[in-house]
């Protein structure tokens, strides 16, 4: 009974959803990346290029530029940050 | 581009190194919920069923961001690749610009080519109305509630980076959803939190979603 009663249960939430959540362990889990290195515009202008993309965002009349070359990699799909006054996760 | 925060607690997110739908899944270390990328839903675990709230963000050219934003901060961590440079939205046919979170349950998307040659694309879903935008200086794609002053408005490009909204003619920029001349002179459009994707995820990830091309 109870096993009905689950599979009953996941067949409405399934139909409600539309989407069975069934992920797969690919590779294993990176650490979180916190607190990340921040640099001025003026200093970035040394090492990022002019045609290079950049995720931007504004908090607060705050603006942060992360560059999508150091974005690119499952290490690094999602920066833990601080801007303005809220925590971000940076992502795209 | 998530605000990492669920009431009153902070959550630090990690790569799980789980895939679902082919995407990423993410796994915050304080409650070791998993949570949809795309989603940006807890899929299982002690947060199952929270949204994280959306911020609005933009991909364009380092060069156009510091003339916006000359005070920027910038992230400095070791480059990763060196893929990413403006030429990326050549194959456009590949990538679309989806809204989600604050969009009353829709999710309506634009394919990216459309927007790089109309520059202004407006979508009426059935419960709002919407102006997607594009720059050439950058690339950059955004979207806006086409509404202001509780007056909905719509919208067609015109040069140099702006649009016009038809009900009187003010100017507005692309970029910042500001009217710069024109009877609505200094208001300004809500800007709705997109995110550019991959034409299969969204489908895969947004089944309802109309996507026009």
């Amino acid at each position: 009974m109870k096993l009905i009663t689950t599979l009953l249960f996941s067949l409405i939430a399934f139909s409600v959803s539309g989407q069975d959540f069934n992920p797969r362990q690919v590779v294993k889990p990176f650490p979180s990346i916190q607190n990340p290195e921040i640099a001025t515009s003026d200093e970035a202008g040394k090492w990022v290029i002019a045609k290079e993309l950049v995720l931007g965002v504004v908090v607060a009349d705050e603006a942060r530029a992360y560059p999508i070359n150091q974005l690119t990699n499952p290490t690094r799909e999602i920066i833990n940050d601080t801007l303005g006054d809220r925590s971000i996760a940076a992502t795209w | 581009m998530y605000v990492r925060s669920v009431g009153e607690k902070e959550l630090n997110f990690q790569v799980s190194g789980m895939l679902w739908q082919r995407s990423l899944v993410m796994r915050d270390v304080e409650t070791e919920t998993l949570w949809s990328h795309l989603l940006g839903k807890g899929m299982r675990g002690e947060l199952e069923g929270t949204e994280l709230e959306r911020i609005p963000s933009v991909i364009t050219t380092w060069e156009d961001w510091k003339a916006r934003y000359p005070q920027s901060s910038v992230l400095a961590m070791k480059r990763t690749t060196g893929g990413y440079d403006e030429g990326k939205w050549e194959k456009a046919r590949r990538f679309v610009f989806g809204i989600s979170g604050n969009t009353k349950g829709e999710s309506p998307a634009v394919g990216l080519r459309k927007l790089q040659r109309e520059g202004v694309v407006m979508v009426k879903t059935g419960r709002a109305s919407y102006v997607f935008t594009h720059r050439s200086r950058g690339g950059s794609v955004q979207a806006f509630r086409a509404e202001a002053d509780g007056r909905p408005l719509a919208f067609s490009a015109e040069e140099n980076g702006y649009m016009e909204n038809e009900e009187n003619g003010s100017r507005w920029s692309r970029e910042t959803g500001i009217a710069i001349s024109g009877p609505d002179k200094g208001l300004h459009l809500e800007a709705v939190p997109g995110t550019l994707s991959f034409v299969q995820a969204w489908e895969a990830f947004y089944p309802k979603s109309e996507i026009i091309q």
